[in-house]
Order: C-alpha cells, then structure tokens, then sequence
C-alpha cells in the first residue's frame, strides 16, 4: 500500500518510486495515465526509463514543485530568439552529468512530457556543442563518426567557410 | 529447454501427451515438459498451431507431429501408435528433416506449413480423400514464385508471395477470398488482381475476413464485416480489399503498426509503443456491454501494460485475444457471452493451484459458475436471458468484491469441455478468480490474466476452439545476462556513433534549434548524417527570418526562389540563408575580430540591418511649382484627413504605407526662394516625383523648365519619374494627353508615368506602388 496522496512508479529495471501524486503529475505522460487508471495504488510502470535516470527526473520534479522558477520575462523578447544562456544555476548543476545520463535524460523528459526539464536539458547540449571551437571538437565529444570522404569534407568544409572560425 | 503448459479440452486428445483417459479435460495449466523430452526425442519444439480440434507442432529439427481429430488419422497409422506407443499423436512427419519450418498453420479443413517459401498442405481425410505422400502435398505455385508468409481462416488461405502481392486460395461465403464475389472457391493460390499495385507489408486473415497493411501504410481490409470487424465504420461485406483506414489517419491516431490480429469477429491493431487497437463485437472484444465496435478504438489496459505480441484465435462461434506483456505476462480479451445456455452450471469451479484438475468441485463458494452450451442447433431465448441475468449476478458480485476492497476479482476463462453421456454436450466453464493484481479497467473490459509460472517466458502459443497450449522458455539467469550483453554491445556501438543517434530526429532539432549559424555550420562538417539536421530548414528558417528580416517576399523575389526551388528538399532557407551571408562575408569577418564573448548579437544581423534599412525605406523627393495641391494631397497620404490645406510654404517629410511598404517623402515647397534649393535633395532620393498644377495653364511653360532642370541634374540621372497632373477633379483643366504634349514626355527616355490625380483621390497608391518597384530595380 502507498501513502495517501503518493504513487508508485516502476522503472524499466524494476525499482520502485514512491511519489507525490502532485510532484509525479508534473509529468503530462504520468497525469494521463493517472487520469485513466482508477486504483490509486496501481504501480505505475514507467517502461522506457532506467532507475537511475528516474530517480534524477523524480528529484528534479520534487526540487521544481517546491521551488517554482519565476516566469521567465525575457522569454518573449523575440520569437526567432533561442537563448540557451539562462539556465538557473540549480538547472545548471543538475544538468552537469555525464553526457550519456545527459542524453538519456533528455530521453526520458521527452517520454514522459516534462517540458521544462527537456528544455534545460537540450539547453545545455547546445550550450556544448557552443562551446566546441571546431568541427574536430564536436566529433570528439560527441563521438560522431566523420563518413565524409577527403574530397567531400573539403569541399563541405569551402561551402562552410564563411561561417567557420579563423584559426 | 523449453517447458509446454498445456489447457482444456482433451476430448480429441488435442493435448499432446495428456491420455484421454486420464485427463479429459483440465482447467488448469499442465506442465507436460517432462513428457516432450521422451516423445520428442530431445527436439525442441518450434511451432505450434492449434485448429478447432487439433494440434500441429514442428520442432526445430524440422519434424512435425499431429495430435487430436481423428479424421488426419489415416495420414501416418503406421507410426504413430505403435512405434511412438502414444494414442495421442497421430502422425509424426520426418519430411522436412533439417530444414527450417518457417509457419504452420491450420484451420478445421487443412494444415499449411511454410517451409523454405513452399507451402506443403495436410488435408483433413474427412473433406479430400486419396491423397499421396502421407496426405501430404506441395502447392503448386507459378514458377518463381516463392511465399513469404501465410494466414488461415475458417475455410480459406491467404498468403504473401515474394513480389509482396496477395494471394488467396480456399472457399469463401463472405468474400473474404478478395476476388470480387461473395461466394468463390479457388483450388490455387491466386493474385489479387484488384490488389496487384498495393504491396502488401503485414496482414492476417480472421475467420471470415483479413486486414492488410500496404507498405505505405494504409490499412485495407475485405470479407465479413457483420460486426464491424473490418473497422470502417459500418457492417458491410467486402468481396474486394477496400481501403479502411489510409495513412495519414493511421500515423497520426495509432502511430506505428506492428501487427495485425484478426479473430472471429474482431480485428486489432498493435503499434510499436505496445497498443492494442480492437474493433468488432463487443464480446470478444471485452466490452462488458457486448456493444460492437465498428471503428477501430484503444484498448484501455494496454496503456499501462504494453502489448508484445497478440495471439488470436477465432474460436467456435466465439473469439478472443491472447496478449502477451512485454513483460511476458500473459493476458486474455473477450470470450463470447452470448451462445446459448443448456444446462445449469456444472459444479466444476476448480480452483487454480490446485494439480488435479478435473475432479474437484467446488473449491470456492464464492465463485460464479457459468456453464455455456455452445451447440448452435439450441437457441432460444430463455437461455439467453438467463445468461445475461448470469451476467448481471456476475457484475454485482465482482462490485461487492471491489468495495470490501479485500481482493478484486477477475474472471479467468477457463475452457471446458466435457463429453457426457447425454448428447455430447459441450460445456464452457467460466471460472472466476481471484488474483492480486488489479486489471479491470474502464469500460469494463473483462481481462484476465492467465499465470504461468514464474520464470518462465512464453515462446509460442497454440489455440484452438477449446485448447490451449503454450510453449515457454526459462528466463534463466545466464539467459538474461546473455541479451544483455548483446544490448550493452549495442549501446557501445551507438556510443561509439555518437550519442545523437540516440535521440529522436524530433529531440536533435530541439536542440540544434538553440544554435546560431555557426555552430550548425561546424555540425554541417562533422558527419553526413549530422549534416541532414543541420541544414533543415525547419532549423534555418528561424535563422533566416531573424537575420534577414528586412527581405521579405516582395522586395526579394529571386531569394524566395530560391527557397521554394532548393534542389534538396527542405534546405532553401539554408541554401538562401548561406548565399546571401557570403555575400556579407568580409563584413563579417571584420567584425568578427571585435567580435565580444558571450551574448552578442548576430552580426550578420547588424550588417544588414544597417544596409538594408536604406534598401527597404526607399525615399523619394516630391516637388512643384507653388499652389499646385502638392501639400493638401500630401496630407491626405499621410493622415487621411480631408480637410482643406492651407498655404504651406517649406519642408515636409512623412513615412507612407503603400502596399506594406513605407516610402519616405520628402516635399519641398515650390516657392521661388526655395526652388533654387531642391537639388540638394537630390541625391538622397531614390525616386522623384514632380507636380503639375493641371489648371495652371499660365505657369505651365515654367513648371516645364524645372521639371527638366530637375531630371537631367546629375543626381537625378537614372532615377524613376512619377508626374502628377493635380486637381484634375476641376473644371477646365488641362488633359493628360495635352500635359505630355507639352512636357514632351512622349521622348522622354527615362522610367516615368504620368498620373491624372485629385486631392483626395487614392490612386496616388498606384502611382507610389509603381514608383517603389522602379526603385527598387535601380538598385
């Protein structure tokens, strides 16, 4: 039995969660599954996402329930406008993992419908990928494989070249 | 080592090694695993298919063995009972040692096996007689031919060939045969003619009727649609494969099919997140109101319990669904409430759990029992009201259960079948049972699930009308780390590949969308596949309309051209994008070395801003002699207003909207003081447009000289004329052709148009329009 006004999730690997009704239901795939299942004690499988990954989304969801960010004012400034540099500083620290926990979180965020947390997330992927001074950079961190023949990477590198960093 | 359960109605010693005699029925899984190792000589079982009353099953040595109806008797006497020394198997068929068996199928007419793209059928003895080869025979296909995958329903076969067309043999009554009549018989299998240009990628034939997925993915469907089964929207047969659902539709509402099921009466649909779709009679659909479905809808459960496989088999007069979890549990769907009732209940409620099946009644008071008569020849009604008052108790009682919130019920069926020395009745046994987990959901949809034991992973699964037989697989503890090794490979490679690839194409947007030009520049060199996302106009398009928001579709035809045009698709805004920003390359670059860390502004931007702020705000200088209307018209461009001008000697400069458009004008008085200092005007004016006080005839000979003075001044050269004739709304005023006349505008070599005007006429708009788009061209 859970407590009143807690649920039960179960990720893929079959650990079990207790959380808050409120705080899972920041979820939108939790809410509606929530909303269709009518036994309040049903565990809830959340198949796609690893114990250790749910645990991190399940502390974020409780640190943002008890903590709700100010509306972001700068946020219609311009609609063509992408900042990725107001990340909150707690965001920030969450977001410092590796980067294949990185990725599955964004995985999971994106599995189970929690926009602000898949927004941090992508958000400091791109904050990554700016930090790269190179193409060279990015294969490395992001361990892509170059396919492009010498040939090609030359004359994609020409096409590219009005945007590319002086070295 | 495969472990075979085994479930029902032995009556035509359909349950592999259960003797008849012994075990007539049971309503409880059997374990039988350790009777397989004798008469399978360690083989292992592969396949298993069950028909209305018998049981097929290949192992994986390529042998196939045949329990049940006697009428396939005749196929191998001779080894069966005394070399095997078993009553049960009737045949065991050596054929097609060493070779993989890729199907077996069979209905009440005939067994298919699919072995190396060959269909090879054994006959029921009852309906096609002499037969060679131990009743077994190769169907004949057209040369080159080869089928990929086979489907039965009650009296018909379609199959798959290697050209991925649809071919039918069989009878049909209901055109489920897809020829194009009703009735039809076919010895062969035969194309769909109708069907030949749709590839078809997954189908499977129900009872009376089949489902195709075209490779497109369009859902088709033909045959018996009496309950819906066929899911477009009415009750109507099909003796052609019509389109039922297209694939707009089905990639929107059920994402991606993975398999198609088909029952009696019921269809269903599952998708690769695990849902389960169902259409068709209410009953073997679940739906506790027996309401048929005649669209598809979603089966509730599945949503918190995703679906792996679906196993349907179209039971007699009855049909339901066997679901296995990507868990491995397994549950069922939908039994046929609504067959006739004979007799009271019998007193066979055995509890699960319980080994000794058969004979021990009455385990559990509480439990409601249901004895079905399911002959057809005895409806009446009585019975069926009596059936459904049985339905009601049932309901309350499942209730009552629900509210002591002890356990919560759910009824497991469990088939039964029972051969008394009245009549041969068969009896169906609803059997309730109480289990921990609760599974009935909205809608009242009767699921139950059926329990293996644990550790063990259902394989395969055979049913028939009364039988069932399920082939597990130990989920051993090597066994698992097994697969997850080859998972953890996997992961490696795809780390290996980066981890993008592990994302949806949905997921690498989003965040590529928070990059600027640079960066996905840098992306575009790392690797073909990164390089497909990164030059996606989806991402580019945000780009272009933020850098260069001063081109717009008006002012810059050739760029939008070349968006719409781009020879790769979905690339012109990059493409677009790209080629204007070399064109601004060295401004970039210059200001690249001032360039500040962090948050700067793009400075493409900048550079284009600043130019193409004078680009698009063209101005134009508008001059006269004095008096003539100029600052009244004027006026009304600007504001509207009609009221009378006064004299206004001096300098007037206001912002026009023409056509989305502004054009700055500048207008400077014609006063003789002043006329001396339009020149100065000159050159910051894109355009010149000259007034012409149409009544004037007195100063028109001087308006003329000015008006040349003007045009041929070295700043003017090359500029677009706009001449107004004003107050043209007057009496006694000079025509336009007499104007032209005296300006001799007929040799004029230059862009100009002349224009019959009044102060509060709107055809100024043409005259500016016109004006804009000469600019425009000069520069």
């Amino acid at each position: 039995m859970t407590e009143l006004g807690k649920i039960k999730l179960v990720s893929s690997d079959s650990q079990e969660f207790e959380v808050d009704r409120e705080v899972a239901a920041m979820s939108q795939t939790i809410k509606n599954l929530l909303e269709a299942i009518e036994d309040e004690n049903t565990a809830i499988p959340i198949e796609n996402v690893k114990g250790e990954i749910l645990e991190r989304v399940i502390h974020y969801c409780e640190h943002h329930y008890n903590h709700p960010s100010p509306k972001n004012l700068t946020e219609n400034e311009n609609e063509y406008e992408r900042r990725t540099d107001d990340i909150e500083p707690w965001d920030q620290t969450f977001c410092n993992v590796e980067q294949p926990i990185l990725f599955e979180l964004i995985l999971a965020a994106n599995y189970l419908d929690i926009k602000p947390l898949l927004d941090v997330c992508c958000k400091t992927v791109a904050n990554l990928i700016k930090e790269c001074r190179s193409p060279e950079e990015i294969r490395k961190r992001f361990k892509i494989k170059n396919d492009f023949t010498k040939e090609e990477e030359e004359e994609i590198r020409k096409e590219n070249a009005w945007c590319l960093d002086e070295k | 080592m495969r472990h075979i359960f085994v479930y029902g109605s032995n009556k035509n010693r359909q349950l592999l090694f259960l003797d008849r005699t012994e075990i007539f029925s049971t309503n409880k899984l059997i374990d039988v695993t350790k009777h397989s190792k004798k008469y399978f000589n360690s083989e292992q079982p592969f396949l298993i298919s069950c028909g209305s009353t018998q049981t097929f099953l290949a192992t994986k040595e390529g042998t196939i063995y045949g329990y049940g109806l006697r009428s396939y008797s005749n196929i191998n006497k001779k080894n069966t009972k005394k070399k095997v020394g078993f009553n049960n198997l009737l045949f065991r068929l050596k054929k097609f040692k060493k070779k993989k068996i890729q199907q077996i199928i069979c209905n009440p007419i005939q067994a298919i096996i699919l072995v190396g793209g060959f269909l090879y059928s054994i006959d029921n003895l009852n309906t096609i007689q002499n037969k060679q080869q131990l009743g077994v025979s190769k169907i004949e296909l057209p040369k080159e031919i080869t089928i990929l995958q086979v489907s039965c329903g009650e009296n018909y076969f379609v199959a798959k060939d290697s050209n991925l067309q649809l071919r039918s043999w069989g009878i049909c009554s209901n055109g489920e045969l897809g020829h194009g009549t009703f009735s039809d018989e076919k010895e062969f299998p035969t194309v769909l003619e109708s069907f030949k240009s749709i590839n078809a990628c997954l189908f499977e034939c129900g009872s009376y009727h089949f489902l195709v997925l075209s490779i497109e993915g369009d859902l088709f469907g033909c045959g018996k649609g009496e309950n819906g089964q066929l899911g477009n929207n009415n009750s109507q047969n099909l003796s052609l494969p019509k389109l039922i659902i297209n694939k707009e539709v089905i990639s929107k509402d059920f994402g991606l099919i993975i398999q198609i099921a088909c029952g009696d009466e019921h269809s269903l649909l599952l998708n690769s997140k695990g849902t389960v779709f169902v259409c068709g009679k209410g009953s073997s659909i679940g739906r506790a109101n027996f309401k048929k479905n005649t669209t598809f809808c979603c089966l509730d459960f599945s949503l918190t319990k995703p679906i792996k496989t679906i196993i349907v088999k179209s039971g007699y007069q009855q049909s339901y669904s066997l679901f296995i979890s990507k868990k491995n549990k397994l549950y069922s769907v939908g039994f046929e409430f609504q067959t006739k009732m004979k007799n009271k209940p019998q007193n066979n409620s055995i509890e699960i759990g319980e080994f000794k099946s058969t004979s021990n009644p009455n385990k559990n008071t509480g439990e409601k029992k249901m004895g079905i008569e399911v002959e057809k020849e005895r409806k009446n009604k009585k019975d069926i009201i009596n059936e459904k008052e049985k339905e009601k108790e049932r309901d309350n009682f499942i209730e009552n259960e629900n509210n002591n919130e002890i356990e919560i019920e759910i009824e497991i069926e469990i088939e039964k079948e029972f051969e008394n020395d009245q009549n041969n009745k068969k009896t169906k046994i609803v059997k309730n049972q109480k289990q921990d987990l609760p599974l009935k959901m909205k809608n009242n949809i009767n699921i139950q699930k059926i329990e293996i034991p644990e550790g063990l992973v259902p394989k395969r699964i055979g049913c028939g009308w009364f039988h069932l037989i399920i082939i597990c697989s130990k989920k051993k503890t090597q066994n698992q780390t097994k697969p997850l090794k080859k998972q953890q490979s996997i992961e490696n490679k795809i780390k290996e590949l980066g981890n993008f690839y592990t994302l949806s194409d949905e997921l690498i947007f989003k965040i590529f969308d928070y990059l600027d030009e640079r960066h996905l520049c840098k992306l575009c060199i790392t690797s073909s596949e990164i390089r497909y996302f990164a030059t996606n106009d989806w991402l580019w398009k945000r780009l272009f309309l933020k850098d260069f928001k001063y081109i717009n579709q008006e002012n810059s035809q050739d760029i939008y051209a070349m968006i719409k045009t781009a020879s790769i698709p979905n690339t012109g805004y990059w493409q677009a994008y790209t080629s204007l920003a070399k064109k601004c390359k060295n401004v970039i670059m210059m200001s690249e070395k001032s360039k500040v860390k962090g948050k700067e502004p793009s400075q493409i931007n900048r550079f284009f801003k600043s130019n193409l702020i004078q680009k698009k705000k063209f101005t134009a200088l508008m001059v006269g002699l004095s008096c003539g209307g100029k600052s009244s018209m004027f006026s009304y461009w600007v504001t509207g207003s009609k009221t009378a001008h006064r004299l206004y000697i001096g300098f007037n400069q206001n912002e026009i909207k023409v056509h989305k458009r502004s054009l700055m004008i500048t207008q400077v008085s014609g006063a003789p003081r002043i006329i001396p200092l339009w020149k100065h005007y000159f050159q910051a004016a894109q355009g010149f447009i000259y007034v012409i006080d149409s009544t004037d005839k007195e100063r028109i000979e001087e308006s003329q000289i000015e008006f040349y003075k003007c045009i041929t001044h070295i700043d003017m050269l090359e500029k677009p004329i706009l001449i107004l004739a004003s107050k043209q709304d007057l009496s006694n005023v000079m025509t336009i052709l007499e104007i032209s006349k005296i300006f001799n505008l007929d040799e004029l070599d230059r862009d100009w148009l002349l224009l019959a005007i009044s102060r509060f006429s709107d055809i100024y708009l043409d005259g500016l329009k016109w004006l804009i788009s000469k600019m425009s061209k000069n520069k």
